[in-house]
């Protein structure tokens, strides 16, 4: 007997935790799914270009105005948050306005490698404050504040571009090798998405393309994105972490060869103090209007060589239009998405 | 009895002398007739003097006589025929006769020749002389000993009296056991203040002081509430242990209770110092969190101490367990606040644990399991006090993590831990021992939520370890001189680690402790007792950490139950080597007819910390170190007043100081240069004892503390400033206890406590609800335990819920694509009060000379749905809660011999 009564206690304790009965691959409202910024890496100072997903249970929404602005304010370490209260609560002072619409651009403010890198910001009695820690992959980050209207009020999103301001406490040497091999993040892209019919038929679902579901029916979809380099080879158009523009002037003399998929990307390791290559991991976000994924998110590590990922769903029980959406992120900021239309209709 | 005695006899007058009597002899008559007679050519010679009973009743009478007789000797001189002469009364009459039938002769001689002869004997009856005058120096002390719970005397037990000497005198020791009937009488006892030790047979040791005249002979009875005395043959188990509090200190407020009593509450599955959460003053600890949670004070404020050596924590993770095997466990002691001088390191409570070696002479020990775990104990004790001893257990609920799905293993933390000791005592004589003891403990715990996303993956890891090596010298002169020393080693390692994603967020600690304590105690005079000591503590640890800054959590943070850390990554590894050395004296004094105790005492305590870093690494920044040093003064007064003899009101006062925590004190993660948190406590109390069987206490307490390291709420911190010493908190309250042990078995109590704790991260902001804040603790516990070894006992607990911030909305964060909360008034919500009745059935059988024990112990025998938590939805719509374990029946096993 494989599960004896013996262990009550612990069985028992697992049924402690209430199942939240929420799938969050359903767009019940209007929100939004994700935001992108073009590039995705930016100096201060250099203009990026934001467009926001934005779903609703109808469907995409395409002409909603957003209302764009810079957080410039940095957070006290006691809040845990990834941005400010005053940020999010728009207060004035805390941030800087980008413009209004579906997209928007603006610069990067200036200060941001003080306020939210690794420059030390100046305390109020002038003294050199406490640098913003870097996040995991050795980055730091502007958040981008944008704030809509729904139909409770005004609802509000963030997201945080990657900005390029070197490392913290590092010598000379290692801040010019890290120049020198740290190839700034650009943005993915979704390669292809397909759909595995029961029988396993596969389908290309191009960018226009409309598909057609029984209901019911179950597929699969994928999610593919380049294969990108990771060791390096010398024109094969990829500027990796261990080519450089003296000796790779093919792949890596501006503009660098990049890949829109898992790049890999030089780290600073700050325990061990000294550089490694690692590789992005990916992720993917599964949203329709209606339920069926299997799986809100599903992704893949660093540590695996896969391009691609996959998500089973079950296509409404009534027919009618449905839509999915699909939001590919690298862990470096980088976002790529896509929505699908889809028909579902009896055979 | 001395007599003075004469007789005569016809022929010859003479006089004998002997040590003991003046004889009288003399000539009744002149020879009848010379001429046809022999003549007389020596007289007789008494040989052999058999002095006479003197009667009894005539001396009650206060009579003396003379008894004249008539001796007929023969010529070997044997007295062959005696008659009375001249009577004195039948018992005079009878008595001389009798004895003058046993004198012996020199025969008389007739012209040379011996021949037989008659005489008269005048046997004097004097009265003796009244006694001396004996003027008594010394004192009896009598009674009887009997278990306070049953009334049963205690037979077996040594009841030691210890008179202080004379000036420039050694102090003088005298004894005597009980018999059957509990009754012991000790003579020979110098008067004068005595202190009085109960020991032997069922009784761990247990003093007590009397005051004795000369020639008195004083009456006490001794109730001492221990556990039945064992029945012939029947062995010695942790079910004797007995818990007191040390009587070498009397706190103002001490919670005891004996051992039986706690193994026999349910909930602690035999484990004596899990009963700590049953008594008052104690928060209710979330369940799996093994937290101590007293009057309000961080779990780490409350300090454990194992035969006045520092352990880092009273439980395993998870709470399931103490780290101290039970079957050593000599007495157990909660002083929830106002310890006293010898007593530092901490804000909150201490938990004073007493180790032992076996109690009986010869091999004995124990083997026992159940769901949680599996433990043995071996000791042997030689008639001297020597022992050796060693103990173990290790947990069981991972052997069966094979057995449940994954899911649940992935999800639950399965934690496995284990505990030893080994311990040999020896006796030095003059009323020295020496313990060597070496403990050591661990816990690991893992467990991890797998997720198709691998940024929503989550693993915990803890690894905890710690081991302590101490040599503890006692000597109890016995006239109230006592000399502790206590020096010890030791060595923890812990680890945590919570990854989130790539992100893993980790602490790892090293550390080697090393320390002293020393006590001497010295009674100065009879209303003054002196107490000082020294209380030393080294440090030298290396420390790494890394991940976000949020992680682990502290208290005062906001955030809500599973919620991701910031996902920014710092990293630190550094040293530090902490030195305490703090000297402390106290004195008791005994006044007012020894009604009124007062405690002065006086705590000392310089210290000082060198760290390896300043500040944060940096290539660019020479590496410097940091030395904090700083010197408290911690004066403790404490008072306590015997109104009448069934009422008490005692108060205390006292200052406090804490080191700063390790992990505080990393440039990165924290501040090189905390300080030390300070605080006060005061408390004031009453004790009714309406009887002895029934015990009624309330005291009222008072607690602040300042410099409280908290997160820097400032936007631009300075380097290595991301703690501040800012906080304060404040505690207030007042806990009661009502507590029965009646005849029959029967005990129990009721615990309650009314308190509101609260914190203020910094100067500029209001107090807030402290995270572990409970208004209402309320505990009580009953249990029987009948003759036939039948045990049935039950706990019921109501606790105010946690305090914790509501969620009032939430935003969408793009870049990690999930929802933040955002958050009301700071703990400005309460979880629900947790209620829950525990229930305990138990039966001991004997197996030979060994005794079998099976218990049941069922936990939360309701199944009430109590909440431990609240949990939202992932965009923060929807809020349930996590609710804590259902009936949970747990099935033990214990073999004793």
């Amino acid at each position: 007997m494989r599960r004896p009564v013996l262990l009550l206690s612990i069985l028992v304790a697992a049924g402690c935790v209430p199942e939240l009965d929420v799938d969050e691959s359903v767009v019940e409202a209007r929100r939004v799914l994700a935001i992108r910024g073009e590039p995705p890496e930016a100096r201060p100072g250099e203009v990026v270009a934001y467009t926001a997903l934005v779903a609703e249970p109808s469907g995409t929404v395409t002409s909603l105005t957003l209302d764009w602005s810079y957080c410039v304010e940095s957070k006290p370490l006691a809040e845990l948050g990834p941005v400010s209260a005053n940020c999010v609560a728009g207060s004035d002072g805390a941030i800087a306005p980008i413009g209004e619409g579906p997209t928007a651009s603006g610069a990067v403010p200036i200060e941001a490698c003080r306020v939210f890198g690794p420059e030390p910001p100046l305390s109020e009695d002038g003294e050199a404050g406490r640098p913003a820690d870097p996040d995991f992959t050795g980055g730091y980050r502007q958040p981008v504040r944008a704030g809509f209207p729904t139909d409770a009020g005004t609802d509000v999103a963030f997201f945080e571009e990657r900005i390029f301001c070197g490392l913290a406490g590092v010598g000379s040497d290692d801040a010019i090798e890290f120049q020198r091999r740290y190839h700034r993040n650009v943005n993915p892209e979704i390669e292809a998405v397909e759909l595995v019919r029961e029988g396993g038929a596969t389908e290309d679902v191009a960018i226009d393309d409309v598909p057609v579901l029984a209901p019911g029916e179950r597929i699969e979809l994928i999610v593919r994105w380049p294969a990108c380099p990771i060791d390096a080879a010398c024109g094969d158009g990829v500027c990796v972490p261990d080519e450089t523009d003296t000796d790779c002037p093919d792949d890596c003399a501006a503009p660098a060869g990049t890949c829109p998929g898992a790049e890999a990307y030089f780290y600073f390791d700050p325990a061990l103090r000294e550089f490694e290559v690692r590789r992005e991991a990916m992720r993917v976000s599964w949203t329709a209007t209606s339920a069926g994924f299997a799986e809100a998110r599903t992704g893949v590590d660093g540590l695996t060589d896969v391009n691609e990922s996959r998500n089973p769903f079950v296509a409404p029980s009534t027919p009618g239009p449905l839509t999915t959406w699909v939001v590919l992120r690298d862990e470096r900021g980088g976002v790529a998405f896509r929505a699908i239309e889809w028909t579902v209709a009896a055979p | 009895m001395k007599r003075l005695f004469s007789f005569t006899f016809a022929a010859a007058s003479l006089l004998l002398s002997s040590a003991d009597a003046r004889v009288a002899l003399a000539q009744r008559s002149a020879a009848r007739a010379e001429a046809q007679v022999p003549t007389l050519t020596r007289p007789p010679e008494l040989l052999r003097f058999v002095e006479a009973v003197y009667p009894p009743e005539e001396i009650a009478a206060g009579r003396s006589a003379n008894v004249v007789l008539e001796l007929t000797i023969d010529g070997t001189g044997r007295v062959t025929d005696a008659s009375v002469v001249e009577s004195a009364g039948a018992a005079f009459d009878a008595a001389a006769l009798a004895a003058a039938r046993q004198f012996e002769f020199r025969p008389a001689e007739f012209d040379g020749q011996p021949g037989a002869i008659r005489i008269h004997y005048q046997y004097v009856f004097t009265l003796p002389a009244p006694p001396e005058p004996v003027v008594p120096d010394t004192a009896i002390l009598a009674g009887v000993v009997r278990d306070e719970a049953s009334g049963q005397p205690l037979a077996g037990v040594t009841v030691a009296v210890a008179s202080p000497g004379a000036e420039g005198a050694a102090p003088t020791t005298a004894s005597a056991t009980t018999d059957a009937e509990g009754r012991f009488a000790v003579e020979g006892v110098v008067p004068g203040r005595v202190t009085v030790t109960l020991s032997g047979g069922p009784l761990s040791s247990i003093q007590t002081e009397e005051t004795l005249a000369a020639g008195e002979r004083l009456e006490v009875s001794y109730d001492v509430a221990l556990p039945p005395p064992p029945e012939e043959g029947e062995p010695t188990d942790d079910m004797e242990i007995v818990v007191v509090a040390p009587e070498i200190r009397r706190e103002v407020v001490a919670s005891e209770i004996s051992a039986e009593q706690a193994t026999s509450v349910p909930g602690t599955g035999g484990d004596v110092l899990r009963v700590v959460e049953s008594l008052p003053g104690v928060g209710r600890p979330a369940v799996g969190s093994g937290q101590l949670v007293v009057w309000g004070a961080s779990p780490e404020d409350t300090r454990v101490y194992l035969d006045g050596v520092p352990l880092p924590r009273l439980y395993h993770e998870g709470g399931l367990r103490s780290v101290v095997h039970p079957a050593f466990v000599e007495s157990l002691a909660l002083i929830p606040g106002g310890a006293g001088a010898p007593y530092g390191r901490g804000l909150g409570g201490v938990v004073l644990v007493e180790g032992r070696g076996p109690t009986e002479e010869g091999f004995h020990g124990t083997i026992g399991a159940d769901l949680l775990d599996a433990s043995a104990s071996l000791g042997y004790r030689r008639a001297n006090g020597s022992y050796q001893a060693a103990a173990g257990r290790f947990g069981l609920l991972d052997s069966f993590a094979g057995f449940l799905d994954d899911d649940v293993t992935e999800f639950v933390p399965i934690p496995r831990f284990w505990d030893g000791q080994a311990r040999a005592g020896f006796v030095l004589g003059g009323g020295a021992t020496i313990d060597i003891v070496g403990v050591l403990g661990g816990d690991r715990y893992e467990r991890g939520v797998p997720n198709p996303d691998p940024a929503l993956a989550t693993r915990d890891q803890r690894d905890l370890d710690f081991y302590r090596l101490y040599a503890r010298y006692r000597r109890d002169a016995g006239d109230g001189t006592t000399v502790e020393i206590v020096p010890w080693l030791g060595y923890d390692r812990s680890y945590r680690a919570t990854s989130f994603g790539d992100l893993t967020s980790s602490v790892e600690a090293r550390n080697v402790r090393l320390g002293l304590r020393a006590l001497y105690a010295y009674r100065a005079a009879d209303w003054v007792t002196l107490r000082a000591g020294i209380d030393a503590e080294i440090v030298l640890g290396d420390y790494q950490r890394q991940g976000s800054l949020g992680l682990p959590a502290r208290e005062g943070d906001i955030r809500v139950f599973g919620q991701p850390p910031p996902d920014t990554l710092s990293f630190d590894t550094w040293e530090s080597q902490q030195i305490g050395v703090a000297p402390w004296i106290e004195a008791r004094i005994d006044t007012w007819n020894e009604r009124l105790h007062i405690t002065p005492g006086l705590r000392l305590d310089p210290y000082a910390r060198s760290a390896s870093r300043r500040v944060p690494v940096d290539a660019t920044t020479p590496e410097l170190g940091t030395f904090v040093y700083d010197f408290t003064v911690e004066p403790r007064l404490a008072a306590d007043l015997d109104v009448t003899d069934w009422l008490s009101v005692r108060g205390s006062i006292g200052r406090y100081a804490r080191l700063p925590s390790s992990d505080d004190v990393s440039p990165v993660f924290g501040n090189p240069a905390l300080p030390r948190a300070r605080g006060t406590q005061i408390l004031a109390g009453v004790a009714v004892h309406p009887i002895p069987a029934l015990e009624i206490e309330a005291t009222g307490f008072l607690t602040t503390s300042e410099a409280l390291a908290t997160r820097t709420t400032d936007p631009t911190p300075l380097q290595a400033r991301a703690l501040e010493a800012l906080g304060e908190g404040r505690v207030k309250g007042i806990q009661g206890l009502v507590r029965a042990n009646l005849d029959h078995g029967l005990f129990g109590w009721v615990a309650y406590t009314l308190s509101r704790a609260e914190r203020k991260d910094s100067p500029d902001v209001d107090w807030r609800l402290f995270d572990l804040d409970q208004t209402h603790v309320l505990t009580a516990v009953a249990g029987w335990t009948s003759e036939f070894g039948l045990e049935l006992s039950g706990r019921f607990r109501f606790a105010s819920g946690f305090p914790r911030t509501d969620v009032i909305g939430a935003y969408y964060d793009a870049a990690r694509d999930r929802f933040q909360p955002l958050f009301g008034e700071h703990n400005g919500i309460r979880l629900k009060s947790f209620v829950q009745l525990d229930l305990r059935v138990g039966y001991t059988a004997e197996v030979g000379e060994s005794e079998l024990v099976v218990y049941l112990d069922v936990q939360n025998a309701t199944n009430r749905e109590n909440v431990e938590e609240l949990i939202y939805s992932p965009d923060y719509t929807d809020r349930r809660t996590i609710r804590s374990l259902p009936i949970l029946p747990v099935v033990g096993l214990q073999w004793r011999f």
